[in-house]
């Protein structure tokens, strides 16, 4: 999908994951059925407008009461997205992918990807490792629920949950809560706006532990980019062009956005889902095939409409 | 990119941290007065106030944005490359030679050797690590801020190493990669890139592997809802996390 479909799914999955509009107006979050499930990519469930569960958060809590109940349920759901989207997910499916890539087209210099960032991408897995697994697993044990990435680091639900519900009038009282707690994360929360102004998609990167997760399913994920072996020559341009640390496509760090499809000169690259071809090179496809894409484009974006009306209409009512 | 498009852009760059430090400075400050007399440090007055004062900054930040982005609308767009890395590169000229010569083959060899010893220094260097996030003994305390505080203290000089150990033998092998694709460049090798790794796909063991988590999935989503599972994640999302948006 050229960038500029791309964008409309993220932007439509934005909406759809925070459909619950009246919560923006009213002050106060979406308390109906939808937020039992986890959406794929990363939304805080805070947030006025959610309408789903945030993985990571659900994650962490889940962990956190695993002294009563084996969390099955979120991870089967995080296996299930792993599986079929892997890191499409934050291709396509995430709002925080979005506005770092909308914060990335601010003109102000670059940093580049280096051996630097590439070794720098491995903290989203200590991350991982030690604020969202240990420290709520250890202090579940303890019966104390302590969802530690949320709690101490997450820019996103300080975004989406605390600017969201505090910038709305009917939540004065919330304000004699802010304390050392809520600086300390809003100051990590501007350190990783700047640093996703100057350095591509760098919460994903740097420190993203969904992000990490689903990498893990690079080899088994369904839906993504696919590399023809047979057809490549190697001659590297897929990974120049890319503007994530990968060593080759589909890899762990590749977010399978498509851009480098269009630069491969042996159309060796496509986005498919299993065996179907969503999308190949431009110079590859007939007019039969480019009619048939335009087909399929139609009916999908009308069923993903008719979601979105549905989700709209029973968060709102 | 002509020199004014350079400057609006360092420019930018600059008044950037500037607004991300100011923005900072007012949350700290607003949040060290408040504690000061005891009283909640932050009330939408106070913040309405610091941040009417930030108001002409906000203002030169978007004519300098809008300027940078008036300025790099007029050179248009060029395709930008971010290069290929060293190691691709050598893996497609190894690709084209048959027997790599002697000089090449002393570079993999250190190559080989250096990944070795990266390897024991992280899992040296893992040990406390995973001795300290094992050990319950160091989350047993529920006063939260001093365990988060001795974790970071303790776990971040660790990390530092692993990551200059990590960065120091990356460089070390990305000059030692130099020398050998100009080794191999000299005896004629003719194929230059990058590439996918030589991993032959086997498709069966791939349906086997996606089938299995498929069945893990769908098995202990079941499991979940049954158990309780799906209604505690509901329960936890129709409250408001003050914890998890950093409201205490």
């Amino acid at each position: 999908m050229k960038p500029g479909r791309r964008r409309l799914i993220q932007l439509y999955s934005a909406l759809l994951y925070n459909a619950h509009l009246k919560g923006f107006i009213s002050g106060d979050i979406f308390k109906g059925a939808g937020k039992a499930i986890c959406v794929p990519g990363f939304n805080c469930y805070s947030c006025p407008g959610a309408v789903g569960s945030c993985p990571l958060g659900a994650l962490q809590n889940a962990l956190a009461a695993s002294n009563s109940r084996t969390p099955t349920f979120v991870i089967g759901i995080i296996l299930l997205y792993g599986l079929i989207f892997g890191r499409t997910v934050c291709g396509y499916f995430c709002p925080a992918g979005l506005v770092q890539e909308l914060l990335h087209k601010i003109p102000t210099p670059k940093l580049k990807k280096s051996r630097i960032t590439e070794i720098l991408c491995a903290f989203k897995y200590v991350l991982l490792l030690v604020l969202v697994l240990a420290v709520p697993l250890w202090y579940g044990f303890q019966y104390l629920p302590v969802p530690a990435f949320c709690k101490y680091f997450c820019p996103v639900g300080t975004f989406e949950g605390a600017v969201g519900l505090l910038s709305n009038p009917a939540n004065e009282g919330l304000f004699s809560m802010l304390g050392l707690l809520f600086t300390r994360k809003f100051v990590i929360l501007l350190l990783i706006t700047g640093l996703c102004i100057f350095a591509y998609r760098a919460f994903c990167r740097f420190f993203c532990p969904l992000g990490a997760i689903y990498g893990l399913f690079a080899r088994v994920n369904v839906v993504g980019v696919k590399l023809n072996r047979s057809t490549c020559i190697d001659c590297g341009r897929c990974v120049s062009v890319c503007q994530m640390d990968i060593r080759h496509v589909g890899d762990h760090e590749c977010i399978h956005c498509g851009q480098c499809i269009d630069s491969c000169p042996v159309n060796a690259i496509s986005f498919k889902a299993g065996n179907i071809t969503l999308r190949q090179n431009e110079c590859e496809q007939t007019a039969e095939s480019r009619g048939k894409e335009k087909k399929t484009a139609a009916l999908a974006w009308s069923l993903a409409l008719l979601v979105l009306a549905v989700v709209l209409v029973l968060s709102n009512i | 990119m002509s020199k004014l498009n350079r400057i609006l852009r360092l420019a930018l760059g600059a008044y950037t941290v500037l607004l991300l430090a100011a923005l900072s400075f007012i949350c700290v400050n607003l949040y060290k007065a408040g504690n000061a007399v005891a009283l909640p440090p932050f009330s939408r007055e106070n913040i309405s106030l610091e941040l009417i004062r930030l108001v002409p900054l906000f203002v030169g930040y978007i004519v300098v944005l809008a300027l940078a982005v008036l300025s790099g609308k007029n050179e248009g767009s060029a395709e930008t490359s971010l290069g290929i890395s060293p190691q691709n590169r050598l893996l497609l000229l190894k690709r084209g030679s048959g027997t790599l010569p002697e000089k090449a083959e002393r570079e993999e060899r250190l190559r080989r050797v250096l990944k070795w010893l990266l390897a024991a220094a992280l899992a040296l260097f893992s040990v406390p690590c995973l001795a300290y996030l094992l050990s319950g003994d160091n989350f047993s305390s529920w006063e939260l801020e001093e365990v988060m505080s001795a974790l970071v203290l303790r776990l971040s000089p660790w990390l530092t190493a692993a990551f200059v150990s990590a960065a120091a033998v990356a460089y070390i092998c990305d000059a030692s990669i130099k020398r050998e694709i100009a080794v191999l460049k000299e005896s004629n090798v003719e194929k230059v890139g990058a590439a996918a790794p030589d991993v032959p796909e086997n498709s069966g063991r791939l349906r086997l592997s996606q089938a299995i988590i498929l069945v893990i999935a769908v098995l202990f989503i079941a499991l979940g809802v049954l158990n309780g599972g799906m209604n505690d994640v509901l329960i936890k999302a129709i409250n408001i996390c003050t914890e998890c948006i950093g409201l205490g």
